[in-house]
């Protein structure tokens, strides 16, 4: 009896729905007109090229410092190289037993390792390798805070959209972009290109710079499925053993909560070349197709017949293709030598480190005490206005630009670009006559460390 | 890296006649001149630059046999300060089915750091070939053992003798396997072993015993001592064995808030973890905090203001102090001030205070104040006037 009364007001119950959504559904499909690309028109104090790890860096700097700031990212997400690219351990902020960069780049890489509950390295002493001060953040963490701390700081974040046109107009920039459906006007005062392939300096007509040969990309991945140490690795040829070395499953379960480097693994992308939706997407496939090899034949070796691909990055991450030639190029001898320029407005810790398919990677490490500095000279392009570039497009021959590629050194030119541009923007001049003392008091009062004699 | 130094007879250290004796703890008076000014010895930067004046020995499990007894010496000062620590060394470096004794001194700073090494008088370190160290491979020994980070720590003996690249990893810059190849600046060449087993005996088990040993002498006085070390990885030794270990004395005070000024933003960090959290709810530390906040750059401000987070409550002059300081604040710290605010009882004067930077033309700041006033649930009028015309109601 029970059964049926519960039955019967279910039955009601549907018809009553059925008959109280029916017209609303019938009423659902309506017929579109053609979709017209909207046009718009917009003014920014401050224009920001790519959300990467430079780009992010510089539109909060310029937002907190409380220029109008609009950040055009031509993918889904900021973070670039640290989010999208999965180098999701970004360094070296620490050189000797010191800080040597800080600020927003450093900010960001802390609240990472804060709220996803993991420890900081002990800095105080040297390590025996460098990436052993490269902190191993949470990317997806990276990459929700890069985005809050922007909308905070009151920085306009525009997805999917990228500069189509750039010109000089009556000492304003403006820059036609396109994006899905949508195509704008942005007039604005100041550029700045963190691109990383210094994009926007070329279509602005400046000179850039690049190498015949460049190094490749990477594209990364992990892998897991099998224990190395149980392999026979005299059946699995010698050039695997790397491949299944770096995805250990050993050491992808710290030991402590410690956060420096979580092993990773990656295929070379000969060539990789972010600058151009084309470029890119070959050098995704190319990455793709690369490691969908490599899985096929890795299953194919005794105690791999279970391998599985545990993680892949978006892009493949991408290490050199175009260099600006700016007003100041920092030489392999600068870089070595610690070299501190007047204008010097950020440090740079890391190994002089040119990968070379097939042949390694040609390292040249700074001596005891030594950190190299970054002069503002070299992110301003030759001839430019009120324009700056930060991130591994930065002037430089291509044995230093080795060096300065890296993230720490990134988001300190990048927070220092931003500095510049906002002041450039406030007095109504160029970067580059923006008197240097006033640059770096601004970067100093919101956290960037500067060379130590400057 | 820490800058080395080498000694060589100066009168630095009085090396103590040995003592024959082995008992648990066995004082006696050290002699006061060297014994050989040619010995050969070579030496990092020393705390504590007092005059020795005694030696105590102490039998001590070591659980690495490298001589005939496991005595640690203790050398202190006339007012019982420590100085240092040694160990007689005697040992067989063994190789190739050859076993070669290995007969030297080693000597630990009080804060377990590698101090330095001396040779008995005629004795001298050898390679392969049986020809002596050199100058530079002794200064590159000394230095050798005075880093503490280096891939000696995370081999074992054998794999000295692993073939280059036999894991294929010769290409890797981030997981590489140590290799003779990639060892070679870390060991002595022809002394690989030599290097090896020095350096697994300095930053061995002994460290943590002399490290004991030092705490059980600690005190404000000694650890001020230690703070004024040329040598950070001291000063850090120090500052955290503060908190736990020694009172909070005024000079200690002081001298930690001293550290707190500097550029080295480590130390700073280092500074501020040795105050203890009961010290927090003091005014006067308080205020010093407070002073800092306002004095200092924004790297010593961004660590300043957590610590200040830490104070259950907050006295009423620092909240006010605080709130009136939060214009000369910027980016982070401006956000961190407005959370520790937040934490604690605030009255209306300080909500009008802060409610002014409604008005700024920082979109950042008016933005951050506005979510703050929001989140506090203000019913005064006056301030909701202000953010509904700040477009936030």
């Amino acid at each position: 009896m029970r059964k049926l009364e519960r039955r019967s007001v279910l039955k009601a119950l549907g018809l009553a729905s059925v008959g109280a959504m029916t017209p609303a559904m019938l009423n659902a499909e309506t017929l579109k007109k053609p979709y017209k690309v909207v046009e718009k028109s917009m003014e920014t104090d401050i224009l920001v090229i790519g959300g990467g790890t430079a780009g992010t860096i510089a539109a909060i700097q310029a937002g907190r410092a409380g220029a109008k700031t609009m950040l055009i990212e031509s993918g889904s997400q900021l973070g670039g190289t640290t989010t999208t690219g999965g180098v999701t351990f970004p360094g070296i902020f620490h050189a000797w037993g010191k800080q040597i960069i800080g600020g927003i780049g450093w900010e960001l890489v802390t609240d990472c390792v804060k709220l996803n509950g993991d420890e900081l390295p002990d800095f105080s002493i040297p390590p025996a390798r460098h990436w052993k001060h490269q902190v191993s953040v949470n990317g997806f963490l990276y990459t929700l805070l890069a985005e809050e701390k922007c909308i905070e700081a009151g920085v306009d974040i525009r997805y999917y959209e990228t500069p189509t046109s750039v010109e000089f107009k009556q000492g304003n920039w403006a820059v036609q972009t396109t994006g899905k459906g949508i195509t704008t006007q942005i007039t604005c005062n100041q550029i700045i290109d963190c691109t990383g392939n210094a994009l926007i300096a070329s279509m602005a007509g400046f000179d850039v710079l690049r190498e015949t040969e460049t190094q490749p990309g990477s594209l990364i991945f992990q892998i897991g499925g099998y224990d190395y140490d149980a392999l026979d690795l005299t059946k699995i040829p010698k050039e695997y053993h790397h491949v299944l070395r770096q995805n250990m499953i050993k050491n992808q379960t710290s030991s402590s909560a410690e956060n420096t480097f979580v092993p990773y693994g990656y295929v070379y992308v000969p060539g990789a070349d972010s600058t151009t939706s084309e470029s890119h997407t070959k050098a995704n496939n190319d990455g793709r197709s690369t490691l969908l090899n490599l899985i096929r034949k890795l299953r194919g070796f005794p105690g791999c017949e279970n391998l599985k691909i545990l993680d892949l990055k978006t892009e493949t991450a991408v290490r050199e293709t175009y260099r600006i030639d700016g007003i100041y190029k920092v030489t392999q001898n600068d870089y070595l030598e610690g070299k501190v320029f007047e204008d010097a407005i950020s440090n740079s810790f890391y190994p002089i480190d040119l990968h070379v398919e097939g042949k390694g990677i040609h390292q040249v490490f700074l001596e005891p005490d030594v950190v190299a500095s970054i002069p503002l000279r070299a992110l301003i392009p030759k001839k430019s206005k009120n324009f700056l570039v930060a991130g591994r497009c930065v002037s430089s021959d291509r044995m230093a630009n080795s060096a300065l590629r890296v993230q720490a050194s990134a988001m300190g030119m990048a927070q220092a670009a931003a500095a510049a541009a906002v002041l450039a923007n406030k007095l109504g001049v160029s970067p580059h006559e923006v008197p240097i003392e006033e640059v770096k008091k601004l970067i100093r009062n919101h956290g960037g460390i500067l060379p130590l004699t400057t | 890296m820490f800058r080395w130094v080498k000694i060589r007879s100066t009168a630095i250290f009085n090396w103590f006649t040995r003592t024959t004796v082995y008992v648990k703890i066995a004082t006696v008076l050290a002699a006061l001149s060297f014994a050989n000014a040619e010995s050969i010895k070579y030496f990092q930067p020393q705390t504590i630059l007092l005059q020795p004046h005694s030696t105590q020995a102490y039998q001590v499990d070591m659980n690495d046999a490298i001589s005939e007894s496991n005595s640690l010496f203790k050398v202190s000062a006339k007012d019982a300060t420590p100085i240092y620590f040694y160990r007689e060394v005697f040992t067989p470096v063994c190789f190739d089915n050859k076993c070669r004794p290995l007969t030297i001194n080693l000597f630990w700073n009080i804060t377990g750091r590698y101090l330095g090494f001396e040779l008995p008088e005629g004795e001298f370190l050898s390679k392969t070939d049986h020809d002596p160290f050199s100058v530079d491979e002794y200064e590159k020994l000394n230095q050798i053992l005075a880093t503490e980070r280096t891939p000696l720590a995370d081999i074992n003996y054998n794999q000295l003798t692993v073939e280059s690249n036999s894991h294929g990893l010769g290409d890797i810059d981030a997981i590489s396997a140590a290799t003779p190849q990639n060892l070679a600046p870390y060991v002595i060449d022809g002394a690989a072993y030599t290097t090896f087993k020095l350096w697994h005996l300095i930053h061995g088990t002994t460290r943590n015993q002399v490290q004991k040993l030092t705490i059980q002498d600690i005190s404000p006085e000694l650890i001020l001592k230690i703070l004024e070390s040329p040598v950070q990885a001291d000063k850090i030794w120090a500052l955290e064995h503060i908190d736990g270990h020694v009172g909070f004395t005024s000079d200690l005070k002081e001298k930690v808030f001293d550290l707190i000024k500097g550029e080295n933003y480590l130390i700073v960090e280092k500074a501020l973890s040795a105050i203890h959290k009961t010290e927090l709810d003091s005014l006067n530390v308080q205020q010093l905090l407070m002073k800092a906040l306002i004095q200092e750059n924004y790297n010593v401000q961004i660590r300043v203001i957590d610590k200040i987070g830490e104070c259950n409550a907050l006295k009423e002059s620092v909240k006010m102090h605080l709130v009136e300081n939060l214009g000369s604040l910027n980016g982070q710290v401006f956000k961190k001030a407005l959370t520790v605010l937040a934490e604690q009882e605030l009255t209306a004067e300080m909500y009008f205070k802060i409610a002014v930077f409604l008005k700024s033309e920082n979109a950042f700041i008016s933005n951050s104040i506005a979510a703050f006033l929001k989140s506090e649930h203000i019913t005064d009028p006056q301030i909701l006037a202000l953010l509904k015309k700040n477009g936030n109601e």
